[in-house]
């Protein structure tokens, strides 16, 4: 599917819904107080759903004798135990499925629990923001080291006492990984030679085929039009892009290793 | 019936005949409007029902129309109009520019005199001249609105899909509602963004939805009464053919996704339906669904009347990187190592392009048309096949392209004069991280991009080879590309100008700086002997002409 640049994280249909029916119950209380509930509704419906549910629908709902429930259209078209409640309380006798007697706090939050699964099931479609780092640190640190000091020619532009000293602590694990192959926002010099000879230096803040505009050295804008200066760009994120090209898994994995103990 | 006369006599360069007509008694007026009506009868079925599409002018659309979201059948957005041409290219002037106020990215349909587009809940007609408007729909709707784009059409009916998995007819005359049909279960995580194809007595209808592991479907629909006519599922049944690439006693078949969200192609000759399916589910994670997954990720070919499968080929098989291979299948007939061919070819999300003999299905090129690092070779099938450390891992997998693609939805194009394919193609570097645990559900994790740039590539079709590349900038450019007989290439690039290169060569010969990003694909028309080139940049429509000449001061 085509998505949307990732920067926005995208409200989909479902969670939408999941929010409006869990909150359509709790409109009169201050919003603290509604997600905290939430959140013990979801505990305590994965409590009871390990308890009464998992051994046929697995712990986390996906399905072992009995379906996965993550991707049940039932789940999905039910609001606050409406339907939920039905199947459990009748069962489903041809399919094997016994009916429980649970109250109708306990069915609530099996729903809660339930409709949780389904919402994490979209979100899956995001990096968490809180990614465990461990999950990253299958390279070798010292072979990362190797590599920043010879074949990656990052020292080149880098020290971990100077700019990048204590670097893992300023990111996320998983900003931390994407940063270090490439950082935002580059910063592109250029050099325009006029007609006359005359050069001007500076940072560019615009360019394409047709016109550049860039900051000179005295803070002013100029712009100029490519087809009568010569343009000359100093991008200093060039070695980054050569090394989306290089890199391998391997050495990807012990370099993060290595920047992940700059802390 | 008499302004129809007139529209069709005016429509001669020649003489300003709405003026002699006009001076004239009524009973001549009329006998001889009557007599050019039968006239441009004869010469153009377009004029056959007042101002609706006759199906079968699909099948031959007269060249100042654009009557479905390709401009033809063949998919080549290759427009035989030339008074736009290389030589007065420099001269182009705006037209008119027509506002709304949300992005646009459906290509308009231009039938007798009148634009339909469209975005996610409306629908407008405006006359394709003056850039008025005529009627607006609006339906609002819960769903993803990432995007409409655009209409199809039969005699006096339009049809568009929406973001809640509806698809709406409506009367093209006045935008009053006919009915509206349900293509999927919103509630699933279904929605529809695809502009409809109509073949004959046949609207073919696609779906989208890869957030929920849901089953990927196309269907044929009656355009008179909504009526399901068939439905071609993308996995198939448990047994039946293509079910063997899947695990067998598992779910993971009928929640195997492959939508089918991009408008197909059609050859009449054949009676085919050619159709892109879009990525298995879960999207990175495929642990649970070993084999090649069919029939997502593939170019199938089906019967129309039917639905039947007369043949696929699989660009990404077992994709674990959201690689549609819904990109348009192209169809053009050429020479293929000396021989002629009717042929399909696929810009594919995944990098590669790929040629196939479109009667049979026999593959015939395979080759990557932009940089790509996931690849190690191609199989003698003719799919390109994956690297281990390509796949979506706990500590990231870097991967170019990432799920964006190397190309996405916007259109290519093939032009029969320079026999160019031309794709607008990005570099694309992402981290493709899986964070699910167990089963999973869902996207099960995600990618995360790091860099971006566009160009837009010309592709020998016999080989694959890049014959010319015209850099277009930092970022994802999602604009189409549109070739004219005047031997012209229009698109944009990813700073907001509009651009004619040459299609032999890629050299820029027009540019504009809009102002705005072309979120869409240029088409054009022509009407009163002047061609109309638009583009729809954000939330307007810009329509560009050579200048009219001044009309004589009464």
């Amino acid at each position: 599917m085509f998505r949307r640049p990732q920067r926005a994280l995208k409200i989909s249909f479902a969670a939408v819904i999941t929010f409006a029916a869990a909150t359509a119950t709790t409109e009169s209380r201050p919003r603290q107080q509604t997600a905290s509930a939430e959140s013990a509704a979801v505990e305590r419906g994965r409590k009871q759903f390990v308890e009464s549910c998992g051994f046929c629908h697995g712990a986390d709902a996906t399905g072992g004798r009995g379906p996965d429930l993550v991707r049940s259209p039932l789940v999905a078209h039910d609001v606050k135990g409406d339907k939920i409640g039905e199947v459990i309380r009748n069962g489903r006798a041809d399919k094997g499925m016994p009916p429980q007697s649970l109250t109708n706090q306990q069915i609530s939050d099996l729903a809660a629990y339930l409709h949780f699964r389904l919402t994490e099931s979209i979100e899956s479609a995001g990096v968490p923001p809180a990614y465990p780092v461990q999950r990253l640190l299958t390279g070798k640190a010292e072979a990362g080291k190797d590599y920043f000091n010879g074949a990656g020619h990052c020292k080149d532009c880098h020290s971990p006492s100077d700019d990048l000293a204590h670097v893992a602590q300023k990111y996320s694990s998983t900003e931390l990984e994407s940063r270090m192959l490439y950082p935002d926002a580059p910063r592109v010099n250029c050099t325009v030679t006029l007609a006359s000879g005359q050069q001007v230096k500076g940072t560019v803040k615009h360019i394409d085929d047709f016109v550049l505009v860039m900051k000179d050295g005295s803070g002013w804008y100029r712009t100029f039009s490519r087809d009568q200066v010569k343009v000359e760009l100093h991008d200093t994120l060039a070695a980054h892009r050569a090394l989306l090209n290089q890199i391998t898994s391997t050495e990807f994995h012990d370099l993060f290793a290595y920047i992940a103990s700059l802390k | 019936m008499l302004s129809d006369a007139r529209r069709a006599v005016s429509g001669d360069a020649n003489y300003k005949g709405s003026d002699v007509v006009a001076a004239l008694p009524a009973v001549a007026r009329a006998v001889i409007l009557l007599g050019a009506l039968l006239l441009a009868h004869g010469l153009s079925v377009r004029i056959t029902c007042a101002q609706g599409l006759e199906p079968a002018a699909m099948l031959k659309p007269a060249a100042d129309t654009w009557p479905t979201y390709n401009g033809d059948y063949s998919g080549r957005r290759f427009s035989t109009l030339d008074q736009i041409n290389a030589g007065n290219i420099s001269s182009l002037a705006l037209a008119w520019v027509f506002r709304t106020n949300t992005n646009i990215k459906s290509t308009p349909l231009e039938v007798n005199g009148v634009l339909y587009f469209s975005a996610p809940d409306h629908v407008w007609a405006i006359d394709a001249r003056y850039g008025r408007e005529l009627w607006r729909y609006t339906r609002k709707s819960e769903g993803d609105h990432i995007g409409n784009r655009g209409l199809g059409m039969y005699k006096d009916w339009l049809y568009f899909t929406t973001p809640d998995a509806q698809l709406v007819s409506l009367n093209a005359k006045d935008g009053t509602l006919r009915w509206i049909v349900e293509l999927a279960d919103p509630k699933l995580g279904y929605f529809s963004t695809m502009a409809p194809l109509l073949i004959h007595d046949h609207v073919i209808a696609g779906i989208s939805g890869d957030v929920t592991d849901l089953r990927g479907y196309l269907e044929s629909i009656d355009p008179e009464t909504g009526s399901i006519q068939w439905r071609w599922y993308t996995t198939p049944d448990p047994g039946e053919p293509g079910s063997e690439t899947w695990p067998k006693d598992s779910d993971a078949i009928l929640h195997g996704g492959g939508m089918t969200w991009m408008s197909g192609t059609y050859d009449p000759a054949l009676n085919l339906l050619y159709w892109g399916t879009g990525n298995p589910n879960p999207v990175l994670v495929g642990e649970g669904r070993p084999g090649d997954n069919l029939y997502t990720c593939s170019i199938v070919a089906l019967n129309p009347d039917t639905g039947a499968l007369m043949w696929y080929f699989q660009p990404s098989p077992h994709d674990l990187h959201d690689w549609d291979a819904v990109e348009t299948p192209v169809l053009f007939d050429a020479a293929f190592k000396g021989q002629p061919r009717k042929l399909l070819a696929q810009a594919s999300r995944n990098g590669f392009f790929f040629v196939l003999d479109r009667a049979t299905g026999e593959h015939l090129v395979t080759a990557p048309f932009i940089d790509q690092n996931w690849a190690s070779g191609i199989d003698a099938k003719g799919r390109p096949i994956a690297k281990p450390e390509a796949t979506p891992s706990p500590d990231g997998a870097l991967v170019e392209p990432g799920s964006d693609g190397a190309t996405n939805w916007m259109a290519p194009s093939f032009d029969p004069q320079t026999g160019l394919f031309y794709v607008n193609a990005r570099r694309l570097f992402s981290i493709f991280f899986k964070t699910a645990q167990g089963k999973a559900e869902g996207w099960g994790g995600r990618d995360r991009n790091l860099w971006a740039n566009s160009t837009l590539r010309a592709l020998d079709y016999q080989t694959g080879k890049v014959v010319w590349n015209h850099e277009i900038g930092d970022g994802e450019s999602i604009a189409g590309i549109l070739t004219t007989a005047g031997h012209l290439l229009f698109s944009a690039d990813n700073a907001g100008n509009l651009l004619a290169l040459d299609p032999a060569t890629g050299k820029t010969l027009w540019h504009l700086n809009i102002g705005g990003e072309l979120l869409a694909s240029p088409m054009t028309y022509q009407l009163d002997g002047r061609q109309y080139l638009l583009f729809a940049v954000q939330d307007s429509l810009y329509a560009f002409a050579l200048p009219e000449k001044p009309r004589a001061s009464r």
